[in-house]
């Protein structure tokens, strides 16, 4: 079984189970919306106050809510110690990480999709059309280098005491250039006639491109055991 | 008896100060029943998962077929080797049913030399169950699926780690008749216990102390 087979073949079991149980999915959006809501509850801002903070709060919430995803993910792998048999098999532990890691994309993707509207109108912020590009390809890139990172971690913090503390403090400081550029590129996209963040879309992009070949190397040589 | 299937080569494995498994040299061979026995902590567990290549050994090599490793074995390798573990390896949100398709897929199965999914299901006494989520099962039942997992993969080398957990009676005799024909096959059967009656006619007897051949 070559390696994307492999990897194709958990995404589908991954899928498979998540549109039965819908666990990952609804504890994500959930906690996203949650966030959103006492955000638009605590804070009463002007419209340009709401502007210059937006951005920030899109990415708190998409990271925050990845990081609980990333751990649920995890957790329905080590529930009756599947991991260790889809380590074994003949695929392999890069197929493992590519399945995991595009199952945690799809699951951010799909919670984004729901949330960042809602997030737009819970905080009144208007979206011009010309910036809707520039978000979507930002949001993807930005969740693309989160899930690589995330489901590196959580796989490599298991099956360790306490990980629910541990995954977010040692992914956090990891996806800072990815939360940076984010924040800059979302607020252009809030403003496009604000001046272009120069450099920020080629390091999410490098970022993204340094953890695609990083993240599932590092997870073969670290998975066993 | 012929070239060792699968065999320590004076494996050693430490955990910080401690040693779990310490200068292990045992042969096994091609249609036997090993069972690795000791006492609690006496380091069967681990000398299971360095046979596997799920550990890396400290010290040592496993070889396989005569081929030398000393970590993680290949594709090739991992083919086959099958691996019960402590924790049966099925996910709780598939069917029995499902389980064996999701396994068969992953293990590279060839539909042409397999039994079907329905034939390994009333093998294990699951086919009334099969439909049902794997989280609705016993211990016994769930232990009993994995033992339809190993039969699927069939791998030349089959190892057990407390493969009587969970299973009442006829459960223990199922998995005595299951490893009979495995070795009968030619299978080379290697199981972690504490209890030898369940696994039937054992061939040899390996026993740890202190990470140490007794």
């Amino acid at each position: 079984m070559s390696t994307l087979r492999g990897a194709l073949h958990i995404l589908a079991k991954d899928l498979k189970v998540e549109l039965r149980t819908r666990e990952v999915f609804l504890t994500m959006t959930l906690f996203a919306i949650l966030i959103v809501v006492i955000f638009a509850f605590a804070f009463q801002l002007d419209a340009d106050a709401t502007r210059a903070v937006a951005p920030g709060l899109l990415w708190v919430t998409v990271v925050f809510s990845g990081n609980l995803g990333v751990a649920r993910v995890m957790d329905k792998e080590r529930e009756l110690g599947a991991f260790q048999g889809l380590l074994l098999a003949p695929a392999g532990p890069m197929a493992v990480f590519w399945g995991k890691a595009m199952g945690v994309l799809l699951f951010m993707l799909a919670m984004e999709l729901l949330v960042v509207p809602l997030a737009l109108i819970f905080v009144s912020i208007s979206l011009p059309t010309s910036g809707i590009l520039t978000l979507i390809l930002t949001l993807f890139l930005g969740t693309l280098g989160f899930a690589l990172v995330g489901t590196l971690f959580g796989a490599m913090l298991a099956d360790v005491r306490m990980r629910e503390v541990l995954l977010p403090v040692v992914v956090y400081p990891v996806v800072v250039p990815v939360l940076v550029a984010g924040v800059k590129l979302s607020a252009w996209a809030f403003d496009p006639a604000a001046e272009e963040p120069v450099g920020f879309l080629p390091l999410m992009a490098g970022f993204d491109l340094l953890y695609l070949a990083l993240a599932p190397w590092v997870f073969g040589r670290t998975m066993v055991e | 008896m012929g070239e060792a299937v699968l065999a320590a080569r004076d494996l050693s494995r430490s955990f910080g100060r401690s040693w779990a498994v310490r200068r292990v040299s045992v042969e096994m061979h091609a249609g036997t029943l090993t069972a690795l026995t000791g006492d609690n902590g006496a380091g069967k567990s681990t000398l299971l998962g360095l046979l596997a290549g799920l550990l890396r050994p400290s010290e040592g090599q496993v070889a396989v077929f005569g081929e030398a490793f000393t970590g993680f074995f290949p594709a090739d390798i991992r083919e086959r080797v099958g691996f019960l573990g402590h924790l049966p390896f099925v996910y709780p949100d598939l069917s029995g049913r499902e389980n064996l398709a999701f396994f068969r897929g992953l293990y590279r199965v060839d539909p042409a030399k397999a039994a079907t999914d329905d034939a390994l299901l009333a093998e294990v006494g699951l086919t009334d169950a099969s439909h049902r989520l794997a989280r609705t099962y016993s211990r016994g039942m769930t232990q009993r699926l994995a033992l339809a997992r190993m039969l699927l993969q069939d791998a030349p080398i089959w190892l057990l780690d407390e493969p009587s957990t969970g299973l009442d009676a006829a459960g223990q005799a199922l998995l005595s008749r299951v490893l009979a024909e495995a070795k009968a096959r030619g299978r080379c059967v290697v199981a972690v216990t504490h209890d030898l009656a369940p696994l039937g006619q054992i061939d040899r007897e390996v026993r740890l102390r202190g990470g140490r051949l007794a």
